[in-house]
């Protein structure tokens, strides 16, 4: 290749080719990397962060009373394991969870779906939900416990304000990404409108509204544990507390770890699940 | 005089706002059983809004569309659409979109529907490709199903809005001549809503050029083509002169709407 001549160049004429460097691919907006980089890249984050911090430990950028060494905490955790803590701590916390969910998503998306469609209800339901949307849910954890004490009941009500008033509204918006066509097809081959929404409209948005509730869930493991650090006999925040007061950094930063690996095991789950469920829907 | 099988009486349709729009009307047609009518005009000439009109998908806010004499209430299954954008259900195969439009004839069963997807899939040319989802298939595809779909369960017209204005000039011509094959075939009444003027001869009895904004009957041409159309048809002269009237007609409207374009002779 280097001694063809360059086409257009005038016979006789060398060009001292000066190999044009080209970027890699993989730095270009948009570009392509195999999915080996790609678990390389996401694994070297993790290292990263435990490098970070073995280094914060070794030269005490925080008191070693604040700031435990990695292996403190991985044994603190083993320990928390061994004796049943952590399970039925994280049991409690799921169980809060998924009632909560369940039943702010039961409710969520015939709404959602109903908003979506019908310009009576969105004028009824969707400026109220907004203005709900926008009171910070940490504000109901005091109220609610006036209200029903700290047990599950109010657990499920803090995990149901947080997720049902969001989801809502984010199914109200898949639900209007529904071709108009696709309705009109429906009118014209006859079917009622209960028949268009149930056989049309919620099909056509259901990758749209899984992707909903894939992030909202994700929401409701925040609020679980904001209720449970508030007030709470159990659960991962429960747990959080009660090692606040007896200053177990390690119990507090390894519960955090703990929940971020069940908020990623959750997210690639939901996704998993969604991708085997909507085959169709890929590009 | 017989009842034509589609009339549409007066129709207007003014869109409401800070400033109305009237996009149609008053426009009045009527189509023969088995009569196959083109709707030519610039972009927005309301031409889409008439169909939508027939469809029963929009009300009129004056007139009425007639079907056999009767007036119509709405979208119904006496009148097949096919739009121009793709709306095959993506969740379903090919032979799932068109058996989900057979679940309304009553007393039709699974076995039954089968049978009657696949003969209309057969129609359109793709029987093997039945258990295909939309997103396996091209453009044309998608709207061949979409073809199937609408004929499957025989409305008494097929009404279509720009079908093929998504493809590319090669698949269209196909198109083209596999719509030709299944009217002169099947005998159909079918209101066809095209902006491509080469496309509405080759394929209709019966040409309409609308003005621009208020779309109104600007023009009426019959297309004295013999049938069987071959896509042949399009070299002789007898297309080409009616080709240019229908042009001639169309640039007098594009001219007005697009003003400071016209080129001194």
């Amino acid at each position: 290749m280097s001694a063809a001549p360059t086409p257009g160049t005038a016979a006789g004429e060398t060009r001292t080719a000066a190999p044009r460097r080209r970027r890699s691919r993989a730095l270009t907006i948009g570009g392509p990397i195999s999915l080996r980089a790609y678990f390389a890249l996401a694994a070297a984050g993790f290292v990263l962060f435990v490098l970070a911090w073995i280094l914060a430990w070794v030269f005490q950028l925080a008191p070693r009373l604040l700031l435990p060494a990695p292996w403190d905490v991985v044994n603190r955790l083993a320990r928390l394991a061994g004796d049943g803590t952590l399970w039925s701590d994280v049991q409690a916390s799921v169980w809060r969870i998924v009632v909560g969910f369940l039943i702010a998503t039961a409710l969520a998306i015939p709404i959602g779906v109903l908003i979506g469609t019908y310009r009576i209800a969105e004028a009824f339901i969707e400026p109220f939900v907004d203005f709900v949307r926008y009171m910070p849910v940490v504000s109901f954890v005091p109220l609610t416990m006036v209200w029903m004490g700290i047990d599950d009941t109010q657990k499920f009500t803090i995990v149901f304000i947080g997720t049902f008033f969001q989801e809502v509204l984010l199914i109200m918006d898949n639900t209007k990404r529904v071709p108009m066509d696709f309705v009109n097809i429906g009118r014209t081959l006859g079917i009622r409108d209960v028949g268009i929404l149930v056989r049309i409209v919620l099909p056509s948005a259901a990758p749209l509204i899984w992707d909903t509730l894939r992030i909202s869930l994700g929401w409701a493991w925040t609020w679980v544990v904001v209720a449970e650090l508030v007030a709470a006999t159990s659960g991962l925040g429960y747990r959080t507390n009660v090692a606040i007061r007896f200053g177990q950094m390690d119990t507090i930063i390894g519960y955090l770890i703990v929940l971020g690996i069940l908020g990623l095991v959750t997210d690639q789950t939901m996704k998993a699940v969604g991708r085997a469920l909507f085959r169709w829907a890929e590009r | 005089m017989t009842t034509p099988r589609l009339e549409a009486r007066a129709i207007r349709k003014t869109f409401d706002g800070p400033r109305p729009v009237e996009a149609l009307g008053p426009f009045s047609l009527s189509l023969a059983e088995n009569e196959f009518v083109s709707i030519v005009g610039t972009s927005g000439c309301g031409k889409s809004t008439l169909l939508m009109v027939a469809a029963g998908l929009t009300d009129p806010t004056a007139g009425e569309i007639l079907v056999d004499g009767e007036s119509i209430a709405g979208a119904g299954r006496d009148r097949g659409v096919v739009f121009q954008t793709y709306t095959l259900f993506p969740w379903m195969t090919a032979r799932g979109n068109v058996e989900f439009a057979l679940r309304g004839e009553k007393g039709m069963g699974a076995a039954e529907r089968r049978r009657v997807a696949l003969e209309n899939l057969d129609l359109v040319g793709l029987s093997k490709f039945a258990d295909a989802y939309p997103r396996q298939l091209s453009g044309g595809m998608k709207q061949r199903v979409a073809i199937a779909r609408a004929l499957c369960y025989r409305p008494r017209i097929l009404l279509m809005d720009e079908p093929f204005g998504a493809l590319d000039a090669q698949t269209r011509l196909l198109m083209q001549e596999l719509l030709t094959r299944i009217w002169e075939a099947h005998k159909l009444t079918v209101l066809f809503i095209t902006h491509d003027v080469d496309e509405a001869v080759y394929i209709s009895d019966r040409v309409i050029v609308m003005t621009n904004q208020p779309g109104r009957l600007k023009e009426e041409v019959a297309i004295t083509l013999p049938r069987p159309r071959t896509i042949e048809v399009q070299e002789t002269a007898e297309f080409l002169a009616l080709r240019h009237r229908i042009l001639t007609s169309i640039r007098q409207e594009s001219l007005a709407k697009e003003p400071g374009l016209a080129v001194e002779a």
